[in-house]
C-alpha cells in the first residue's frame, strides 16, 4: 500500500471546503429539462464529495499519524516514495496509509522536484543492486523526459550526479564479473542511465547535441568533478547525438581513456584492468554501428591513432565491425576508404599484438578482418586505378599485408558481397578497359598468393579458392554483359580442380601447380569475355553466322594460356579484316587484359 | 408588443435556466481544488482527489456555458414566435 503524506492543517481547511462545497451541491435543484444533463453532473460531484474525498479527508484527521518506526516499516526510503517523504521528513507533515496506489505512468511536478531531491541523498550502493527499483526510477525518468518543464523541476532539484552514476556505472563493471552477458542489474543500470540523459538532455542548448566536429564530452554531461571515461560512456550513448557529434566526442572520450590506461593522463577509468565485462569502448563505440555516417566520420578522424579501436576494447570484434560499416562502399567514397584501409593495413604491417600490446579484453584474430576491409576496394589496389592517391608501387606490398594470413584470405573468398559491391561501385569505362582491370586484378592476386601463400599448406586452399571468387565475381560483374555468360562453367571446372592443384609434396610445386591453376583462371576469364563479344558482334552484324567460333579454354592442359593464344592467333585471321583488322585489334586487346605474359604464364611457358 | 403564452414560458425557461448557471458560477465546488493541492497534501488518493475536483469544476463550468447558451436560444424563440403571431392579420 502506498502511502500520502499532509499537512494537518491544510487537511482541516480541506475538510471544511469540502462540507460546504457538499451543502450547497444538494441545494442545487432545477427540473427543466433543458437542464438535465447540467443536473447529473451537479449530482455526481456531490456523491464523489460525499462518498469519497469527504470520507477520506475524516478518516486523515481522526486516525493518529504513522510514526517515525511504521514510516521506516512502510519503506519509506524506498525512491517511489519520495514526495512521501521530502514531505513528511522535509516538512514535517504527517503521513499515513493511502488507499490507492500510486499511478506509475503518471508523474507530478511535485514527484519530479522530490524524485530529484530524494536522489541526492539516495543510498547510491543500494540502489545500485536493486533492479525493481532502478527500473521503476528509468521509468519514471523517461516520464519526466518527455515533458521539458517536468525535467526542469528534477534538474533543479538533483545535483547527485558524480556520485550516483559513478556508483551505477562501478555496480555496472561489477555486474560482469561472473557473466561476460551481465546480469538483471545490468539491464536495469543502463536503463537508469537512459532515463537520467533523457531528463538531462532538456537542459542542452540544440546546437550542443549537433556540434559535429566541434563537439566536447564536457558540453554535452553534466558537470562531474570524477570525470571517469566508463562513467561518461554510459552517459554520451544514451544522447540523442548526430553522426559527426557522436564520432567527435567518441574519439575523444576514447583517447582520453588510451591515455590513462598507458599513464599519460592522470586518473583512471573504473573499468580499466577489470578482466570480464566490457570496458568504455565497448560500451560507447557500438553506438556507430547503428549509425554509418558516424562510423564514417568516427573512422577519417580515428586513422591517425587507431589505438583507439585495437588498444582499447576488450572485444576487438567491435572495432572491426566499426571499420567494416566505416569502409562499405553503399556509406563512403574511393578516397575517404583509402584514408582507413591504408592507415589500417599499415598498423597490421608488423603484428601489433605482438608483442608489448594488448586489448583489454582479448588480441583477436584480425586476419579475417583484413579480408574482409580490403574486399570492396580490390582494383583500387591496382596500380592502373585513379581512384586512390596511394604510390601505385605501394599498393601491392598493401594488400600483400592483408593477404598473408590463411583467415584473411579465407574471409576474403567468402565475402562476395562487399567485394561485389566495391566492383559494381568502381568498374567504368568501356568493356575492354572493365576487362583489363578484372585482368590485371586477378593478375596482382594471383601472383601476390602464389608468392606467399603457396608455402603455406593452410593457406593453399583459401589462396587458390580466392583467386576462383574473384574470377568468377569479376566476370559476372563487369557491367557491360560481355563476360559472365559462360564464366560460371568456365571457372568452375578450375575451381572443382583445385584441391589437386594445391598438392603438393615441396613448395616448388605447389608454386608451379598456383600458376597452373593461375594461368586457367585467367584463361577461362579471357574465353569467357571473347566468346561474349563475338555473340555481340552476330547481334550487330559485323560478322556473319559462318564464323568460327571463338577458341576456348582447355583446361586439359598444363598451360592453357599458351594453347588460347596459339588458337586466338589463327582464330583472328579469319574475322573481316583479317588478323590486322579493327575486329582483330578488339578481340586481341579483351584477350591481353587477361593474359599478357604474367609472371605465371611466364612459369608455366 | 403583445406577448404569445408559448412565448411567454420559453421565456421564463430562460430566466430558470439563467438562474441555475448563475447558481452552479458561485458553487464553492468550483473552488475546492484549490484547498486540495499539493500545498494541503500529497500521495495517490490526494493526486486522484485534486484531479476529480477539478475534471467536476470544468464539468460545471462547461454546463454554465451551455445553460445560458440555451437561455438565449430561448429568448430568440419566444422573439420569433411573437414576431409571428404580430404578423397574423388581426380577427376584428
Amino acid at each position: 500500500m502506498a502511502l500520502l503524506a499532509y499537512d494537518p492543517d491544510g487537511v482541516g481547511r480541506l475538510h471544511l471546503s469540502l462540507t460546504r462545497a457538499l451543502e450547497q451541491l444538494r441545494t442545487v435543484g432545477c427540473t427543466d429539462p433543458a437542464a438535465a444533463e447540467a443536473m447529473r453532473s451537479v449530482r455526481r460531484a456531490a456523491s464523489q464529495v460525499d462518498q469519497v474525498w469527504l470520507p477520506l479527508v475524516f478518516r486523515l484527521l481522526s486516525t493518529d499519524p504513522l510514526s517515525s518506526a511504521q514510516r521506516r516499516n512502510e519503506h519509506i526510503h524506498a525512491l517511489d516514495q519520495s514526495l512521501i517523504r521530502v514531505m513528511a521528513e522535509g516538512y514535517g507533515w504527517a503521513a499515513q496509509h493511502d488507499p490507492l496506489s500510486d499511478d506509475v505512468t503518471r508523474v507530478t511536478a511535485e514527484e519530479a522536484r522530490a524524485l530529484g531531491a530524494m536522489l541526492n541523498s539516495v543510498d547510491e550502493l543500494a540502489l545500485a543492486n536493486d533492479p525493481e527499483q532502478l527500473l521503476w526510477l528509468a521509468g519514471q525518468l523517461q516520464i519526466i523526459g518527455r515533458d521539458p518543464a517536468l525535467s526542469s523541476e528534477f534538474l533543479a532539484n538533483f545535483v547527485n550526479w558524480d556520485i550516483l552514476t559513478y556508483v551505477l556505472a562501478d555496480q555496472r563493471v561489477q555486474s560482469y564479473r561472473d557473466d561476460w552477458r551481465g546480469n538483471a542489474v545490468t539491464q536495469a543500470i543502463d536503463a537508469a542511465f537512459g532515463g537520467l540523459m533523457t531528463v538531462w538532455r532538456h537542459s542542452l542548448p540544440e546546437q550542443a547535441l549537433h556540434a559535429g566536429e566541434r563537439a566536447s564530452v564536457a558540453s554535452l554531461l553534466p558537470p562531474t568533478q570524477l570525470g571517469d571515461p566508463y562513467v561518461q560512456a554510459l552517459m554520451l550513448r544514451a544522447l540523442p547525438l548526430d553522426s559527426a557529434t557522436l564520432a567527435a566526442v567518441t574519439d575523444e572520450l576514447l583517447l582520453t581513456w588510451l591515455a590513462r590506461k598507458h599513464d599519460l593522463e592522470p586518473g583512471s577509468s573504473m573499468d580499466q584492468g577489470v578482466e570480464n565485462g566490457p570496458n568504455a569502448a565497448d560500451v560507447l563505440l557500438p553506438a556507430l554501428l547503428a549509425d554509418p555516417a558516424a562510423a564514417v566520420a568516427f573512422a577519417d578522424r580515428a586513422v591517425d591513432h587507431l589505438d583507439v579501436l585495437f588498444d582499447t576494447l576488450a572485444d576487438p570484434g567491435i572495432g572491426y565491425q566499426v571499420l567494416l560499416l566505416a569502409t562499405d562502399p553503399a556509406h563512403t567514397t574511393p578516397l575517404a576508404a583509402e584514408r582507413v584501409v591504408v592507415s589500417v593495413l599499415r598498423y597490421f604491417e608488423t603484428d601489433p599484438y605482438h608483442p608489448g600490446m594488448d586489448t583489454d579484453g582479448y588480441p583477436g584474430t584480425y586476419g579475417p578482418f583484413l579480408g574482409e576491409l580490403v574486399a570492396p576496394w580490390l582494383l583500387q589496389f591496382l596500380g592502373s586505378n585513379t581512384d586512390w592517391a596511394t604510390d601505385p608501387d605501394y599498393r601491392s606490398p598493401l594488400l600483400a599485408i592483408a593477404l598473408r594470413d590463411d583467415e584473411a584470405l579465407q574471409r576474403l573468398t567468402e565475402a562476395t558481397q562487399r567485394m561485389a559491391a566495391g566492383f559494381a561501385r568502381t568498374l567504368d569505362g568501356s568493356s575492354q578497359q572493365q576487362a583489363q582491370q578484372i585482368g590485371e586484378l586477378l593478375t596482382m592476386i594471383g601472383t601476390l598468393t602464389v608468392a606467399q601463400q603457396v608455402a603455406d599448406a593452410d593457406a593453399r586452399p583459401h589462396a587458390f579458392s580466392m583467386l576462383w571468387t574473384i574470377g568468377d565475381l569479376s566476370t559476372s560483374l563487369i557491367k557491360n554483359p560481355l563476360v559472365g555468360i559462360a564464366a560460371g562453367a568456365a571457372l568452375g571446372y578450375v575451381h572443382d580442380r583445385l584441391d589437386d592443384a594445391t598438392t603438393g609434396p615441396t613448395a616448388e610445386q605447389v608454386r608451379t601447380t598456383g600458376e597452373w591453376t593461375m594461368d586457367h583462371v585467367l584463361t577461362a576469364a579471357a574465353a569467357n569475355c571473347l566468346a561474349t563479344l563475338v555473340l555481340q558482334w552476330r547481334a550487330a552484324g559485323r560478322v556473319g553466322a559462318t564464323l568460327a567460333a571463338p577458341p576456348t579454354a582447355d583446361p586439359s592442359t598444363r598451360c592453357p594460356s599458351t594453347h588460347y593464344l596459339r588458337d586466338l592467333r589463327d582464330w583472328v585471321a579469319t574475322l573481316p579484316g583479317g588478323a590486322d583488322g579493327p575486329l582483330a585489334e578488339e578481340a586481341k586487346e579483351l584477350v591481353t587484359a587477361f593474359i599478357s605474359g604474367t609472371s605465371a604464364q611466364e612459369h608455366c611457358s | 408588443m403583445p406577448t404569445t403564452p408559448a412565448a411567454d414560458r420559453l421565456r421564463q425557461r430562460a430566466a430558470v435556466l439563467r438562474h441555475l448557471a448563475t447558481r452552479l458560477q458561485s458553487l464553492r465546488v468550483l473552488t475546492s481544488h484549490l484547498d486540495a493541492g499539493p500545498d494541503t497534501w500529497v500521495g495517490p488518493s490526494p493526486q486522484a482527489c485534486l484531479d476529480d475536483l477539478r475534471a467536476h469544476r470544468v464539468a460545471l463550468l462547461h454546463h454554465v456555458d451551455s445553460l445560458h447558451a440555451e437561455a438565449r436560444r430561448f429568448v430568440r424563440l419566444a422573439d420569433e414566435i411573437d414576431a409571428q403571431a404580430a404578423a397574423l392579420p388581426r380577427i376584428s
